[in-house]
């Protein structure tokens, strides 16, 4: 159930992104952006995976009493009287909403459209934020955070996607870029403002290692260390590629937005495992909830209040060094216009070779 | 080996302290965990640390393991109570709790009190309070210098058995290295043969 949990948590913030970017990219004129065709059924598909895939935590919950009151009082408690069970009936009807109104205007594309589109894409993240973990600690600033954090991811990973995945020429390209990098690069930082404010309510800043225990903690370090590749793959197609588009103008960028979009899934799924955990602030260390992945690689005893701390040893910093060459690898294939998958395999060893650092050099 | 030595000092260390740190999501508890009250109980109270949501429970448990009955579980806002149709005699209890966070998430735990009403009666017996407290601490000392000793003797065992497993997960972090090494190198040669 867990497995099925996490997936359906990453779908929902990819149908998210894909909507807000499909929205944004209708509304910006043809002559800055290639030619991009998204497929009907696509945006379908995206707008009922919002409503189903943000049912599955629901779900678990109405199993869960229907073991305890049966199963028509459980829905009913659930949908009725559950903080994230009304928030849920909300994101239904936004999403039945955009569904109707996409059917019926989506011939008509114009600019009105693509706005009363985007602003119903927009409350639907409210109604999303609405349930999140951080607005059941902090009604105001939690769910404002939360939304803000959402809204400002799909902002710039949905132009991403849409780009990469459905446009049919590569016409425009550094017109695009023109105005999608400064785009991508405000939303970078209200996405890192947002989550560090967000992540206040979940870790405390000094226990931030500490919190390597828990899985929580867990997958939190694996999101933030999935992020180095994704700001090298930002950095190679905001800013690199305008050299090699001189050099070579019949050079497809596509692959490459297409491998930043596939590290951004990997962020989406350690973000949706932590949705699933409980925060290490709420968390006591007992024997019950230490991450199986950190008891295998800390060979020392794991005990309740134990503090974490790490330091650089031969063997972390020789790992260190190795993460090094990956990155530079990971740049150099760009350079060398090899297969962009083999840089992204580079960069998962770069990913791989960090963690690795890290967990090895915990005292 | 390690591990299995590991997780029994851990389970070992965890039964000893589980009273001193705080259960996740429960703020406090009326009786509180590991009271003894000399007095009749009829309402039992949960107090959370955030709002919790319909369907959230508690099951009440005897010594021998059997259910008694729970009047009226009510829930309001962040406090979970029920009422005890009969009092409870003498004994060790425990309170099972099962509660949904206003996230969705689950959270369970328990914590245990005891009854002990013979102790009010007399002055008497009053005494015989302070010596049965006497002599709780005494056990107390006791289990605690056990534990002490317990804990040398599991260090000293785990010690030698995290040297030799020490080196087994070194053997896998070299060959892992080593690897990683390989690659650095197969795929330097590549990208400097491809032609630009």
């Amino acid at each position: 159930m867990f497995v099925i949990t996490v997936i359906s948590q990453a779908l929902l913030y990819l149908c998210v992104a894909l909507c807000i970017g499909y929205f944004i990219l209708s509304f910006v004129p043809r002559t800055v952006q290639p030619k991009i065709v998204v497929p009907f059924s696509v945006l379908m598909m995206a707008i009922i995976g919002i409503a189903i895939f943000s049912f599955i935590p629901i779900l678990q919950n109405i199993l869960l009493l229907t073991s305890r009151i049966g199963f028509s009082d459980g829905i009913r408690t659930v949908l009725f009287t559950f903080q994230t069970g009304r928030s849920w009936m909300l994101t239904l009807i936004v999403s039945t909403i955009i569904f109707l109104f996409v059917i019926l205007f989506h011939e008509v594309k114009n600019r009105l459209y693509s706005l009363v589109g985007l602003t119903l894409s927009i409350l639907l993240i409210l109604t999303l934020g609405w349930s999140s973990h951080a607005s059941s600690i902090d009604r105001v600033w939690g769910f404002t955070f939360d939304s803000l954090h959402l809204l400002a991811v799909s902002v710039w990973i949905g132009i991403l996607i849409v780009v990469s995945w459905f446009s049919k020429n590569t016409v425009n390209w550094v017109k695009f870029l023109k105005w999608f990098t400064p785009v991508a690069i405000i939303s970078l930082l209200v996405t890192s403002l947002s989550g560090i404010l967000l992540m206040n309510f979940m870790v405390n800043w000094d226990e931030y290692i500490n919190s390597w225990v828990v899985p929580y903690g867990q997958a939190l370090l694996w999101k933030h260390l999935f992020i180095i590749p994704l700001l090298v793959y930002a950095l190679i197609n905001g800013f690199f590629i305008h050299w090699k588009l001189k050099q070579f103008p019949s050079f497809d960028p596509r692959p490459w937005v297409k491998v930043e979009s596939i590290v951004v899934l990997l962020i989406f799924s350690a973000t949706a495992a932590l949705s699933e955990q409980s925060p290490p602030k709420e968390t006591a260390i007992n024997d019950s909830n230490v991450s199986s992945l950190f008891s295998a690689i800390y060979q020392g005893q794991i005990f309740p209040d134990m503090i974490v701390s790490i330091s650089l040893n031969t063997t972390s910093l020789a790992l260190l060094v190795l993460a090094t060459l990956f990155l530079a690898l990971t740049i150099f294939s760009f350079m060398r216009k090899a297969p962009a998958i083999f840089s992204f395999l580079m960069s998962i060893c770069l990913v791989f070779s960090v963690y690795l650092s890290l967990m090895l050099s915990i005292q | 080996m390690i591990k299995k030595v590991s997780l029994f000092t851990f389970i070992l260390l965890f039964t000893f302290v589980s009273a001193a740190f705080a259960h996740t999501g429960l703020e406090s508890s009326n009786p509180q965990n590991g009271e003894v009250l000399n007095e009749e109980l009829t309402t039992i109270t949960l107090t959370f640390e955030g709002n919790i949501e319909q369907g959230s429970t508690f099951t009440l448990q005897d010594a021998n393991g059997e259910t008694i009955a729970v009047d009226n579980i009510a829930i309001n806002e962040n406090i979970l109570a029920g009422v005890l149709s009969t009092p409870l005699g003498n004994g060790d209890y425990t309170v099972d709790w099962s509660i949904i966070g206003e996230d969705g998430h689950l959270i369970e735990d328990s914590f245990t009190f005891s009854i002990d009403t013979s102790t009010t009666e007399s002055s008497e017996e009053q005494n015989s309070v302070v010596t049965s407290e006497d002599e709780e601490s005494d056990t107390e000392v006791t289990t605690q210098t056990n534990e002490e000793e317990s804990e040398v003797d599991q260090s000293t065992t785990s010690e030698n058995a995290e040297a030799v497993q020490d080196e087994g997960i070194s053997n896998i972090v070299f060959i892992i290295i080593g690897a990683l090494i390989v690659i650095i190198i197969i795929s330097a040669v590549i990208l400097a043969r491809r032609k630009r």
